[in-house]
């Protein structure tokens, strides 16, 4: 089941451009990681992505490998499943914010994702990078303000390909329930998956936050349950 | 002759009991002779009403002034006019005073009508002027009350400033209808737009009125909750913070108490100062400190002003999150100097 556009309209009419900005800006970051050695990349990845035990250390880059781990990726289908997420889900929610005040709630959402790995998994060294705590942050906004929205969705039954529109609620919460089980195996067993699926559940818990960064007319609106 | 014989009839009426008889007796006297004396001394006995008994005895005294009797009872007469104006005019305040508390904003017909009334009569004191300039919807209106209420307290800087806000607000509809749709006040903010449509100097803002008249009629239908600009400027103050405040955590190692660093924490207030600052761009069109900064005669805000604002809010919000930025790659010039990637 894969995401592939939320075609309501935006209410205010502004152009996504921070959206459209983070994907470009990823794109680019990818590129030029291919680009590098694979030893100068190891150190780039090692150094800019995000480690808690570094962290709890007060070593490495600090808070800039909070922000820098969240615009590097590991690959072509890591970017492509984090861009599609933050193109269907992005849009409305930057329309509803207005594009600075989305951009702070953007890097927010990564940063909470990071702090909540630093804090379940404080002795973790391997480099956590990509999008997706972020992304789960703006996924869950969009829980919040378009509650009714619905997708476009693809899927394959039997190789057939099948595009139906389905409530947002249950694809939000079907990608929320799927990461529960792993990030308790890993918290209570220590199993390594490979996959921040703490950081997904943490950048998802910043999403409680949003009603702070809506513009004054989305906020009287969700205040007035009338859509955002 | 002919006139003693009428005084004499009726000081006898008078003295029988047959006052009103006497009283129309002596009125008649006076008409006839204004410089009567005797006559008007018996009319302060006779007359029922203070005002008139105030005017005898002046009448009196200007025929006599020596007469010691006719000022005492002069001055107790206005002493008593003094107390009783005082006790009305007390009267009518703490009506007014109850009824302004009692204003509904879906009710406000019936004020307006008290607070015209309570203004009407002469003992109309400044809660009255308030009372109405608050009930009424009319602009001009509102500036005649604020106006009397001026001179009963002259000093009153915050009427001033209220009566040079709607002078602005007569000469600029545009942004009389900025300032109900901040209070939530459509109708009249629709009211307000129509007549600045209506302006030729609004000719170029054509456009922009109907897409805010749009937005308000569409508000309206869907009844949405008006919102407190308070609400909204407490909510995207504290927004940015929150990035601040957890890139500031991530920095210092999770724990703040385990790493204190007060030169970071110092930055939230920076950045919450910035964000409020913003904000304030963002949702209010008139506010105190519009008028305390930029010295505007209505605590209204051009949109030059909110553009100075908004930019210095952000360069404040972005200023402690440079400080955070140097400090990390400080970090890791000090860590990375040996790794050969470039730094």
């Amino acid at each position: 089941m894969i995401p592939l556009n939320d075609d309501q309209p935006n209410r205010y009419g502004s152009i996504p451009f921070v959206t459209i900005s983070l994907i470009a800006l990823n794109t680019a970051i990818l590129f030029w990681e291919f680009s590098l050695p694979f030893d100068i990349l190891w150190k780039v990845i090692w150094f800019f992505g995000f480690r808690p035990s570094v962290i709890w250390a007060q070593e490495g880059a600090g808070m800039l490998s909070s922000i820098t781990a969240m615009f590097l990726h590991g690959g072509i289908a890591h970017l492509l499943g984090n861009m599609l997420f933050l193109w269907v889900f992005g849009r409305r929610v930057e329309d509803a914010c207005g594009p600075a005040r989305f951009l702070i709630f953007y890097l927010f959402a990564g940063v909470c994702a990071d702090l909540i790995t630093a804090i379940v998994q404080p002795h973790e060294s391997i480099p956590g990078i990509g999008a997706s705590g972020a992304i789960f942050g703006v996924m869950g906004a969009y829980l919040i303000l378009f509650p009714e929205g619905r997708i476009r969705t693809l899927w394959f039954i039997y190789f057939i390909p099948a595009w139906p529109h389905i409530r947002a609620v249950w694809f939000i919460f079907y990608y929320l329930i799927v990461q529960i089980p792993p990030a308790l195996d890993t918290y209570l067993n220590g199993v390594q998956y490979g996959i921040g699926y703490w950081a997904h559940l943490g950048g998802f818990s910043a999403c409680i936050f949003i009603l702070l960064f809506l513009r004054h007319e989305a906020f009287a609106r969700y205040m007035s349950n009338v859509g955002v | 002759m002919w006139e003693d014989q009428r005084i004499q009839q009726a000081i006898l009426a008078a003295r029988a009991g047959r006052e009103l008889t006497a009283r129309d007796m002596f009125l008649d006297i006076v008409r006839d002779q204004p410089h009567n004396e005797t006559a008007w001394l018996w009319l302060i006995g006779l007359l029922d009403d203070p005002e008139d008994c105030i005017e005898a005895c002046e009448r009196a005294l200007m025929i006599n002034p020596g007469r010691a009797p006719v000022r005492e009872r002069l001055n107790q007469l206005l002493a008593e006019r003094e107390q009783r104006l005082a006790e009305e005019r007390a009267r009518a305040e703490e009506q007014a005073r109850t009824a302004r508390k009692a204003m509904k904003p879906d009710d406000r017909e019936s004020a307006l009508m008290l607070a015209r009334h309570l203004t009407a009569s002469q003992h109309a004191g400044p809660e009255a002027w308030r009372f109405l300039s608050e009930a009424s919807t009319d602009i001009n209106e509102q500036i005649g009350a604020l106006k009397k209420l001026l001179e009963f307290e002259p000093g009153n800087a915050r009427v001033k400033n209220k009566v040079r806000q709607l002078n602005h607000f007569i000469e600029d509809p545009f942004d009389l209808a900025s300032f109900y749709t901040e209070r939530g006040e459509r109708e009249k903010a629709i009211a307000a737009y129509q007549t600045a449509a209506m302006d030729p100097r609004f000719k170029k803002r054509w456009n922009e009125i109907y897409w805010k008249m749009a937005s308000l009629q569409r508000q309206r239908e869907e009844q949405i909750a008006h919102i407190p600009p308070l609400v909204s400027i407490a909510r995207l103050t504290f927004a940015p913070t929150l990035l601040y405040v957890a890139l500031t955590l991530v920095h210092v190692g999770v724990n703040p108490f385990a790493n204190p660093q007060p030169l970071l924490w110092s930055g939230f207030f920076v950045v919450l100062l910035g964000g409020f600052m913003n904000a304030l761009a963002v949702v209010r069109s008139h506010n105190k400190i519009w008028a305390v900064l930029f010295r505007t005669a209505a605590a209204h805000s051009t949109p030059a002003m909110r553009f100075i604002m908004a930019t210095g809010g952000w360069i404040l919000i972005a200023l402690p999150h440079i400080l955070l930025f140097l400090l990390a790659v400080m970090r890791i010039k000090d860590i990375g100097s040996g790794l050969e990637i470039g730094l």
